[in-house]
């Protein structure tokens, strides 16, 4: 386990930036857990770990973050290597950061980065674009082969 | 791109009987093999990891088994809140959502026969679990547990599908 998450960056970019989507988990009304695959966005500011998810507005998991902001996501493909993010979400209203994370979505290469204004017609500020901002509490990068040969997880807690 | 993102959402088609996707689903199931299982934690954050069950169709409704530790952190999680969330996913985008309760099976006949589903399933989905070292004990063995996995939602989405116009099929038992 460490707290320095620079010794997980390299790894974790490289398995999200091939990955791409990953599973995210939310807990409903009832205080169940619902899953749904996403496509989130990452940043390390100051040597810490923050997470995008560009979304629509009004959707079932808003009302669940509204209630409870905790989320779990998990990366995964074929390959067998995982990544677990456990993070806590809130949105990110104002303009000039719905405006600066379209753009970081636009400016990434694919298939990490797309343009948003595909789905988004209406722009970055627009009423139905929202940006759910992750702040990581554990990162975890695992694999498959570490299991078999019994090697703990690379972890990251804040 | 989700159909939560879609810009116009579209409905979900609920289906009667479980046999109106068992094709699909067993066809996914079998091609993607592993998929995320969140559960709920003890300070009530939801947490996922990895997991490879084993599902069959019992008096027409899917049944799913995960062979795991008994002793782990999730055993904590399920103790206090049993319902968990599926995710199967793979880079052609055909999901299976899974919601569902789980519990222990604890007949040692049953742990057996599960043991002998993974092991007579054609791989990838299925294998001899004794591979692994933790369970060279066989399936009587005190690091072997068996986690039935029994749906209350299973929603069969495809991206493909949504562009030809056919929305998510969703199953809920009756």
């Amino acid at each position: 386990m460490t707290k320095d998450f620079a010794e997980l960056e390299p790894e974790f970019t490289r398995r999200v930036a091939r990955i791409v989507w990953c599973t995210v988990a939310t807990i409903d009304r009832k205080g169940n857990p619902r899953t749904r695959i996403l496509h989130p966005i990452w940043e390390v500011v100051d040597g810490a770990l923050v997470g995008y998810i560009a979304t629509g507005r009004h959707s079932l998991k808003e009302k669940h973050i509204a209630r409870n902001p905790y989320v779990s996501l998990s990366y995964w493909d074929p390959a067998q290597e995982q990544v677990y993010v456990d993070a806590k979400a809130e949105w990110a209203d104002a303009p000039e950061e719905r405006q600066r994370v379209w753009d970081l979505y636009k400016n990434t290469p694919p298939p990490l980065g797309y343009d948003p204004g595909m789905i988004w017609q209406s722009g970055p500020l627009a009423e139905d674009f929202g940006v759910l901002r992750l702040e990581p509490w554990r990162v975890a990068v695992w694999s498959l082969d570490a299991l078999a040969n019994r090697q703990p997880p690379q972890v990251w807690r804040s | 791109m989700t159909q939560e993102d879609a810009p116009t959402r579209l409905p979900t088609q609920e289906t009667k009987t479980f046999a109106d996707l068992e094709r699909e689903f067993v066809k996914r199931v079998a091609r993607i093999v592993w998929c995320s299982l969140a559960t709920v934690d003890r300070q009530d954050r939801p947490r996922i990891r990895i997991a490879h069950p084993i599902w069959e169709v019992v008096d027409g409704k899917p049944v799913g088994y995960w062979s795991t530790f008994p002793r782990s952190l999730k055993a904590k999680h399920i103790a206090r809140n049993p319902n968990v969330s599926l995710t199967y996913w793979d880079p052609v985008h055909e999901q299976i959502y899974v919601d569902a309760k789980a519990d222990w099976l604890e007949a040692p006949e049953d742990k057996q026969r599960i043991w002998d589903l993974y092991k007579n399933t054609p791989e990838p989905l299925g294998y001899d679990l004794a591979v692994w070292g933790f369970w060279k004990d066989g399936p009587q063995g005190k690091n072997f547990g068996v986690l039935r996995l029994q749906p209350t939602r299973v929603e069969l989405f495809s991206i493909g599908a949504l562009m030809s116009g056919q929305p998510p099929l969703v199953w809920k038992p009756q």
